[in-house]
C-alpha cells in the first residue's frame, strides 16, 4: 500500500471516528442533558452549560478558524521547504518511503532492487521477463544505454557504483555489466562503466546486472530544479531520506494531500515557492475547495456551508470558542472604546458577564453546548445597580463633565476608554462633539435592541476621540460629520442641522424643539455614549441622574433636554434591567441646581466660606465664563432655621451673555484679522463666517456669510483662525513676538477650495482691547445685574464674586474685576457718605475668587511656557522641574478624579443639590411659578437721544397684559434687549438693542386705541389693541374682539 | 729628632756628606787628640802652626756648622714648614678626601639625579610622542570636523538648491520661512521652532495632495532643521521626531487618522512621523498613521 492509499484508509477511519464523536445530541460533555435556559436569578451569578449563539457570529467565527487553519498549513509548508529544497539539490536521492533512488539529472527512479545474472544471452532475456517490473506503484522497464552511462560513467559519482572503479558490488559480487535495452535488438546488450558494451555471449554465461528504472515525467529524461523535483516528489508520494521525523510528517501531509493543495504550492512574485493560504481561504470561502483534511492528527474540514449547517444543527461542536469570549470580553471596546475586560469577567463565578445573562433565544440563535474546560458565568445587571449611587452631569457647550456620587464623589473619564493610562485632569473634561462616521450601519443596530444595542466606535465617536477629528487639516470634506454644537442647536429655535457623516450620507435634521421622538437626535447620542461610560461591568449601573442647565433656558428646552438624556442614558442600559420594572421604577433624571448656583455650592465649600450658624448670610454672585456663554447668578447662602437642610441657596437674580464666550471671543478675534487683512482676502476670494457680535463691512456681500449659511470653506476659515490665535486669548508664552514679528503667516481656503497662505497684519493692540471690551461689557452687566438684584434687599457683606468657566482663567477678566471692584466700592462709599453723612470704609465689600484650583496652575504652567519658548538658564529650568514635579505629587495625592475647578466644580455642587441628599437645597426666585424662567428681554423703545428706554421691564410677570404705545399707526417699532443696562434710561444705545416692525390690522388702528403686550414664552409675545388696562381685565381669548398677534423674538 | 734620623730625613745629599765630613772630623779630632797629647809636645810649633790650620780649619769648620747648623735651622724650620706643609696637605688631604667623600656622594647623587633625569627625559620623550599623537589626532579631529561642518552646511547648501529649484507654487506657502532665495536666510528661517511646524505642515500637506516628490524633500529639510534648532539649545535635543512603529496600538495622543483609518486597532502604516518637544512633553505634531 503507497503512502496514498495508506492516508486515504485513515482519514476514510478517522471521518468515520470523527462522525461518531461529533454527531451528537445536545448533551453536556459532562454526560448530563442539558438544562433548557430558563429565567435566572437576578441576584446571583449563574454558569451556563448552553450558549445562545447567533447564526451571524457563527460565520465570522468560522472564517477566522478556517483563516488560521489555512494559515497554519502555509507555516507548515514553510517549515519544511528549506530542508527539500537543500536535498533536492543533489544528484542523487534515496526515497524514505520506496526502495528507489532518484537521479535528478534524468527525473528517473532507479530501483533499489537489482538483479545479478549469471547466464547467456537468452537466458539473461528470460530472467528479464520473469521479473516483476510494477511495484511501489511505478512501473519500471530496463534502461537504456544513454540512461546507464549518465548514472554509472565511471566518473559519476554515484553512491551505488563503487568508486572510480568498473564495478558495482551486490550480493557479495562484483558486476562490471550493465544490462540496457537497445530497441534496434530484440536481447539485452551491456555495457560496462566505461562505456565499453556490446550482446550478452550467446554461448557463456556472463555476470550481468540489471538495474531498473520508473519514469516520473513523459517527455523524457531532463534535468529539473530543485522546486521542480519537490513538486514532482510530492505528486508521487516520494519522501526523501535527510528529513526529520517531523519534517517527514508534514512532508507525509502534503504528499497525500497534494492532488488538492498542489493548486496552492506555486511560485511568488519573488520567485519563492509558497503555500498561498489566502487562495485557499477564498477557495473555501466560495465553496471550491471543500476538502477534509487530516492536519496535526485532527481533522479540519474545509466545507464551509457544511461546518456551518452543521454547527447549527449541533452535529457539530466549536472546537474553540476563544472567538466568542473575545466578542465578549470586547462588546463594549467595540461599542465605547473602553479597555476589554479581562478573562475573569466571564470565567469567574463572582464576576459574570451581562451579555450572558441576557442571551438571545431568537430563531436567529443556535444553541451550542460549553465544553468541558470552558466556563461562561452569566451576570444579572441588576447586581450591579449602584443602589444609592447618583450621577451628576454638567452639560456644557465645549465640554461635559460627569461625576458619580456613592459615599463621595468622584469625576468619570468620558470617552478616554483606556483606563490603564494615567489620569490627567483634562480626561475629566470630555469635549461635546459628535463625530459621524457610518450613521446608516449605527442607526441600524441602534434601532435593533432596546438597550446596550451592539453599536460600534468605528461607526460614532465622541468626546475627545471626536474633537481630534474637528482641526484635522486636510480633511474638509470630513467637516460636516463633526458636530461640536450640540447645546447652541439646542436653544437656537431656528437652527436646522446639515451633517453628513464620513460615508457620504447626509442628513437634515431639524431645530432641536422640533425633534419628534423618532427623529435622529444628536444629543440623545451623546447622551448614550455618555450613559455607556457611567453604566458598565467596571463601574456599575446608575439609575439617579441630576442635569445642570445655565440659568436661563427656558423649561420648554429643559424638558426636552432631559428627554434627550433619559432615552439616551435609558438606551445606554442592559435591556434586562430595561425589561425590570421593579429596578426600573428607581430610574430618575431630572434638573438640580443650575450651572452658576452649582459652581457656588462647590466654590462656598472650597473656600471654606460657607455659613457657621442659622442667621449668619453669605451673599455671592457667579460669574460663569465659559466657552459659549457668560451666566451670572447671585444668591444668598444661609443654614435653615428648620433643619430641613444642612444649607440653602436662595437665587435671586440672574442674567448673562449669550454669546460672551471664550470660543466666541476668538472667532470675534479671527474676524478682526480677516477685516485687517482684507485686501488679501479679496484678492483670494477667502471666504469667512460673521461671528455673534460682528459686524459687517461694505463690500462684505460674497466673502462673509451669517452664521448657519455659510459654506465649509468659510467655516474652515474661521476656526481655523480663531484657533491659530489662541494664544493671544490665552496669553500664552511669548505671544506677542509671533504675532508681532511682522511674518506671521496662515493658510486659508478660497471659494474655489484652493489652499493660499496669507500673509497677516496683526494689530495685536486692537485684539487685546476687543477682548477688553468685551469682557468689560460683561463684566459691567454683571454689576448692573448685582444691583438691580440686590436693590431692595438687605445685603450681607462682603459679597462674594466667584469667577467660574474656563474662559475665567483669562487675565484679563480678573484685571477688569478689580478695576470694577474698586469703583463700586467707591460709589458705596460716595452713596453712603450722600445718604447718611457717614463715612465708611467700604473696601472689601466684594471678594474676588479665581476659579478653583486657578492658581497653583499659573504658577506652573508659566514658568514652564518661559522655560520652553525660550534659551532658559539650566536653573530656571531645574526650578520649573521641580515644581512640575511638586504640583504632579500634589494632583497625585489628591485624587483627580475629585479635583474641583472651574470647570468641574459645577458637578460637584450639583451632586450636593440632588434630591434627598438634604445637602444644599436650591431656592429659586429667578423662575416663575411654572419654574419657567423670565422673559428674557426689556421691551422699549428708542426715545430722544437715541437710548434705549424699557418700557415693560422684567418685572413684569407672564400673561400680564402691559401699555407700550399709541395703536394711531399701522405699524409701530419694538425695540428688545436682554442687556442689564437697559433696564435705566440712557445707559444704551438703541442701536446697540434690537428693532422690530410690528404691525396691526387697519381695523385695528384708532387714534384712542393702544397696543399692549403680554409676555407668554421667554421669548414670545402677544399684543393686542385696547382702549384701556382695564379692557383686557377680563381678558378671554376665544371672545376677545380684536386681532391677538404673537412673535417670536431672534436672539 | 736624632741626627741620624734627621740626616736620613733630609733629602740635601751636599749638606749630608758635608755633615758626615763634619762628624767624622770631630771624632776624628777627638779621637786625634787623645792620640795627639803625647806626641804634641813635639811637635809643638808644627803643632801651633798646624793648631792653628786646625784652629782655622776648626774655625772654618765652626763656621761649617754654623752655616751648617743655620743651614740645619733652615732644614728644620724647612722640615717643619714643610711638616706643617705635609700637616696641612695631610690635612688638606683628608679635606680633600672629604671633599672627595662628599663630591662622591654628590657625583653619586648626581647620578642619580642624572638617572633619574634620564628617566624623566625618557618620560617626557615619551609624553612627547603621545602629544604629538593627540596633536595629530586633534588635527584629524579638526579636519573631520572641519569636513563635518563643510558638509552639514553642505547638505543645507544641497537643500536649499534643491528646494528653490522647486516651481514657485511648491514655495508660495513657505514664503514666511523661506523668504528670500537667500543660503543664509534658508538657514536662519528653517532653524527656528515655529519655522518647524511650518515645514512640518507643508510636508503633511504635499503628502495629502500627492505631491510626493517635493513632500520628500521637505522632509529633508524639516530633518535638516531640527537638528540645527536642537544644536542651538543650551538643554540640548529638545525637539524629536516620534517613534512610531507599525504594530503599535492607536494612541489619540500621538497619533492622527488617515480619513480611510478605522478609530480601534493598530497602526498598520505610518505615513508621516510627527514630532514632539521632549523636555516639556508636549507632542506638537502627530503622526499621520493609517489604523486597523
Amino acid at each position: 500500500m503507497n503512502l496514498k492509499q495508506k492516508h486515504a484508509k485513515n482519514s476514510f477511519q478517522q471521518n468515520t471516528e470523527v462522525t461518531n464523536t461529533k454527531t451528537v445530541s445536545p448533551v453536556n460533555t459532562d454526560g448530563k442533558t442539558a438544562v433548557q435556559q430558563t429565567t435566572l436569578r437576578t441576584d446571583i451569578t449563574k454558569e451556563l452549560h448552553q450558549l445562545n449563539i447567533n447564526k451571524a457570529d457563527i460565520i465570522p467565527m468560522l472564517k477566522k478558524d478556517l483563516l488560521a487553519s489555512c494559515e497554519q498549513i502555509a507555516q507548515q509548508f514553510e517549515l519544511i521547504l528549506p530542508s527539500v529544497l537543500t536535498i533536492a539539490e543533489q544528484r542523487f536521492i534515496s526515497m524514505e518511503n520506496v526502495p528507489v533512488w532518484y537521479d535528478r539529472d534524468q527525473t528517473l527512479l532507479f530501483s533499489n532492487t537489482m538483479y545479478g545474472f549469471h547466464s547467456n544471452r537468452s537466458q539473461t532475456t528470460d530472467n528479464v521477463k520473469k521479473i516483476n517490473k510494477k511495484f511501489s506503484g511505478f512501473t519500471f522497464r530496463i534502461p537504456n544505454k544513454r540512461e546507464v552511462l549518465k548514472a554509472f560513467s565511471i566518473n559519476i559519482k554515484n553512491p551505488v557504483a563503487n568508486k572510480g572503479t568498473n564495478y558495482i558490488d551486490f550480493k557479495g559480487g562484483s558486476y562490471d555489466s550493465i544490462l540496457y535495452d537497445d530497441e534496434d535488438y530484440t536481447d539485452y546488450l551491456v555495457v560496462d562503466r566505461n562505456g565499453s558494451g556490446d550482446l550478452i555471449s550467446t554461448y557463456s554465461a556472463e555476470n550481468t546486472l540489471l538495474i531498473l528504472v520508473a519514469d516520473l515525467i513523459n517527455d523524457g529524461p531532463k534535468k529539473l530544479t530543485s522546486v521542480e523535483s519537490f513538486k514532482l516528489w510530492l505528486e508521487n508520494c516520494l519522501i526523501p531520506k535527510g528529513l526529520t521525523t517531523e519534517e517527514k510528517n508534514i512532508y507525509e501531509f502534503f504528499a497525500v494531500h497534494y492532488d488538492i493543495l498542489n493548486r496552492y504550492i506555486k511560485l511568488n512574485a519573488a520567485g519563492v515557492l509558497q503555500f498561498d493560504f489566502k487562495a485557499m481561504y477564498n477557495d473555501v470561502l466560495a465553496q471550491r475547495f471543500t476538502e477534509e483534511l487530516v492536519f496535526n492528527g485532527q481533522t479540519v474540514n474545509f466545507n464551509f456551508e457544511k461546518l456551518y449547517n452543521d454547527i447549527i444543527q449541533n452535529k457539530v461542536s466549536i472546537n474553540d470558542f476563544n472567538y466568542f469570549k473575545d466578542n465578549l470580553l470586547e462588546c463594549d471596546f467595540k461599542r465605547a472604546n473602553l479597555s476589554p475586560y479581562t478573562e475573569n469577567r466571564i470565567e469567574d463565578l463572582n464576576l459574570g458577564h451581562w451579555e450572558l445573562f441576557e442571551q438571545d433565544s431568537s430563531a436567529d440563535t443556535v444553541k451550542i453546548n460549553v465544553p468541558k474546560g470552558e466556563h461562561f458565568i452569566a451576570r444579572p445587571p441588576q447586581m450591579d445597580v449602584v443602589k444609592n449611587g447618583v450621577c451628576g452631569i454638567d452639560f456644557g457647550t465645549k465640554s461635559t463633565v460627569v461625576a458619580c456620587f456613592e459615599n463621595e464623589s468622584r469625576l468619570l473619564r468620558i470617552g478616554e476608554g483606556d483606563y490603564t493610562k494615567v489620569p490627567e485632569l483634562k480626561d475629566y473634561e470630555n469635549p461635546t462633539v459628535i463625530e459621524l462616521r457610518d450613521l446608516t450601519s449605527f442607526l441600524e443596530k441602534y434601532k435593533a435592541r432596546i438597550g446596550r444595542p451592539f453599536t460600534e466606535w468605528e461607526q460614532i465617536t465622541v468626546s475627545h476621540q471626536a474633537a481630534a477629528a474637528i482641526t484635522k487639516e486636510n480633511d474638509n470634506a470630513g467637516y460636516y460629520s463633526v458636530f461640536s454644537e450640540l447645546k447652541q442647536w439646542a436653544i437656537d429655535k431656528n437652527r436646522r442641522l446639515m451633517l453628513c457623516d464620513k460615508q457620504g450620507k447626509s442628513l437634515e435634521i431639524k431645530p432641536y424643539l422640533e425633534l419628534q421622538d423618532n427623529d435622529l437626535d444628536p444629543i440623545e447620542l451623546y447622551a448614550y455614549y455618555l450613559g455607556l461610560y457611567i453604566n458598565n461591568m467596571n463601574n456599575g449601573i446608575y439609575l439617579h441622574y441630576v442635569l445642570s442647565f445655565p440659568v436661563n433656558y427656558e423649561l420648554a428646552v429643559r424638558t426636552k433636554l432631559l428627554k434627550s438624556f433619559e432615552r439616551g442614558l435609558k438606551k445606554a442600559l442592559p435591556p434586562a434591567l430595561l425589561k425590570d420594572e421593579s429596578v426600573m421604577k428607581n430610574f430618575k433624571i431630572y434638573a438640580g441646581a443650575s450651572e452658576p448656583a452649582a459652581y457656588a455650592i462647590s466654590a462656598l465649600q472650597e473656600f471654606k466660606l460657607q455659613p457657621k450658624k442659622p442667621g449668619e448670610k453669605i451673599c455671592y454672585g457667579v460669574f460663569d465664563f465659559g466657552g459659549g456663554t457668560t451666566d451670572f447668578d447671585f444668591g444668598i447662602e444661609e443654614i435653615p432655621e428648620d433643619e430641613r437642610s444642612k444649607y440653602t441657596i436662595t437665587q435671586f437674580g440672574s442674567g448673562g451673555d449669550v454669546y460672551l464666550g471664550g470660543e466666541n471671543i476668538l472667532l470675534l478675534l479671527a474676524y478682526e484679522v480677516y477685516k485687517d487683512n482684507i485686501a488679501a482676502m479679496r484678492k483670494e476670494q477667502i471666504p469667512f463666517v460673521l461671528p455673534p457680535k460682528g459686524e459687517r463691512f461694505s463690500g462684505s456681500e460674497r466673502l462673509i456669510y451669517d452664521r448657519g449659511r455659510g459654506s465649509q470653506q468659510a467655516y474652515l476659515n474661521s476656526r481655523r483662525l480663531a484657533e491659530a490665535l489662541r494664544d493671544i486669548w490665552e496669553r500664552k508664552g511669548e505671544y506677542k513676538e509671533k504675532y508681532t514679528s511682522g511674518s506671521y503667516a496662515q493658510k486659508f481656503l478660497t471659494n474655489d477650495d484652493r489652499v493660499i497662505e496669507v500673509m497677516l497684519k496683526i494689530n495685536l493692540d486692537k485684539l487685546e482691547d476687543i477682548i477688553k471690551t468685551q469682557i468689560e461689557n460683561g463684566v459691567v452687566n454683571f454689576f448692573t445685574t448685582f444691583k438691580n438684584t440686590f436693590k431692595d434687599k438687605t445685603l450681607s457683606l462682603p459679597v462674594h464674586i466667584f469667577l467660574a468657566g474656563n474662559s475665567s482663567k483669562s487675565p484679563v477678566v480678573k484685571e477688569l474685576f478689580e478695576k470694577y471692584i474698586i469703583s463700586e466700592e467707591e460709589k458705596l462709599k460716595q452713596n453712603i457718605l450722600k445718604s447718611s453723612g457717614e463715612s465708611k470704609k467700604t473696601d472689601k465689600c466684594f471678594v474676588l475668587h479665581l476659579p478653583l484650583g486657578m492658581e497653583d496652575n499659573n504658577k506652573v504652567d508659566a514658568a514652564k511656557e518661559n522655560a520652553n519658548t525660550d534659551n532658559a538658564r539650566p536653573n530656571r529650568l531645574s526650578t520649573v522641574v521641580a515644581m512640575q514635579k511638586d504640583k504632579e505629587k500634589q494632583l497625585a495625592s489628591l485624587d483627580l478624579d475629585k479635583i474641583h475647578t472651574g470647570k468641574t466644580g459645577v458637578v460637584f455642587g450639583l451632586l450636593r443639590s440632588r434630591k434627598g441628599a438634604r445637602d444644599v437645597k436650591i431656592i429659586n426666585r429667578n423662575n416663575d411659578v411654572n419654574n419657567e424662567v423670565r422673559f428674557r428681554y426689556l421691551l422699549g423703545k428708542s426715545d430722544r437721544e437715541n437710548m434705549f428706554k424699557a418700557v415693560i421691564g422684567w418685572g413684569v410677570g407672564y400673561n400680564v397684559w402691559a401699555e407700550f404705545t399709541f395703536a394711531d399707526e399701522e405699524d409701530f417699532e419694538l425695540y428688545y434687549t436682554s442687556e442689564p443696562k437697559g433696564v435705566k434710561p440712557g445707559q444704551l444705545d438703541a442701536a446697540k438693542a434690537k428693532r422690530l416692525v410690528c404691525s396691526i390690522d387697519s381695523s385695528d388702528v384708532s387714534e384712542d386705541g393702544k397696543i399692549f403686550i403680554r409676555k407668554i414664552a421667554p421669548d414670545k409675545i402677544q399684543y393686542t389693541v385696547a382702549n384701556t388696562a382695564e379692557d383686557l381685565n377680563k381678558f378671554d381669548e376665544k371672545t376677545w374682539q380684536h386681532t391677538l398677534y404673537t412673535v417670536a423674538f431672534d436672539e | 729628632m736624632k741626627v741620624k734620623e734627621f740626616l736620613d730625613f733630609l733629602d740635601e745629599p751636599e749638606v749630608i756628606e758635608k755633615i758626615h765630613t763634619i762628624m767624622g772630623l770631630c771624632s776624628n779630632r777627638q779621637n786625634n787628640k787623645t792620640d795627639n797629647e803625647f806626641a804634641g809636645a813635639e811637635a809643638g810649633s808644627d803643632m801651633q802652626i798646624q793648631a792653628a790650620e786646625q784652629q782655622n780649619i776648626i774655625m772654618t769648620q765652626k763656621q761649617q756648622i754654623q752655616d751648617l747648623q743655620g743651614l740645619l735651622q733652615e732644614k728644620e724650620t724647612e722640615i717643619a714648614y714643610k711638616n706643617n706643609v705635609i700637616n696641612d696637605y695631610a690635612g688638606k688631604n683628608t679635606q680633600q678626601s672629604e671633599l672627595i667623600n662628599a663630591l662622591q656622594q654628590q657625583i653619586t647623587m648626581l647620578n642619580a639625579e642624572k638617572e633619574q633625569l634620564s628617566n624623566q627625559l625618557t618620560v617626557a620623550g615619551n609624553d612627547i610622542q603621545d602629544l604629538q599623537q593627540q596633536k595629530l589626532e586633534l588635527q584629524q579631529t579638526v579636519e573631520q570636523y572641519k569636513t563635518e561642518l563643510e558638509e552639514r552646511f553642505a547638505d543645507g547648501w544641497q537643500l536649499y538648491q534643491r528646494y528653490f529649484a522647486l516651481p514657485e507654487r511648491d514655495r508660495q506657502v513657505l514664503t514666511s520661512v523661506f523668504p528670500a532665495e537667500c543660503f543664509e536666510a534658508f538657514i536662519c528661517g528653517g532653524a527656528k521652532d515655529a519655522s518647524l511646524e511650518k515645514i512640518w505642515d507643508e510636508v503633511y500637506r504635499n503628502l495629502s495632495s500627492g505631491n510626493r516628490a517635493t513632500a520628500y524633500l521637505l522632509w529633508e529639510i524639516f530633518e535638516y532643521f531640527i537638528k540645527l534648532v536642537n544644536a542651538g539649545r543650551i538643554e540640548g535635543t529638545v525637539y524629536q521626531i516620534d517613534d512610531v512603529q507599525e504594530g503599535d496600538k492607536y494612541d489619540r495622543e500621538l497619533h492622527n487618522l488617515t480619513l480611510d483609518s478605522k478609530v480601534q486597532g493598530k497602526v498598520r502604516k505610518v505615513y508621516l512621523s510627527g514630532f514632539s518637544n521632549i523636555y516639556s512633553g508636549r507632542n506638537i505634531r502627530k503622526s499621520i498613521v493609517y489604523v486597523e
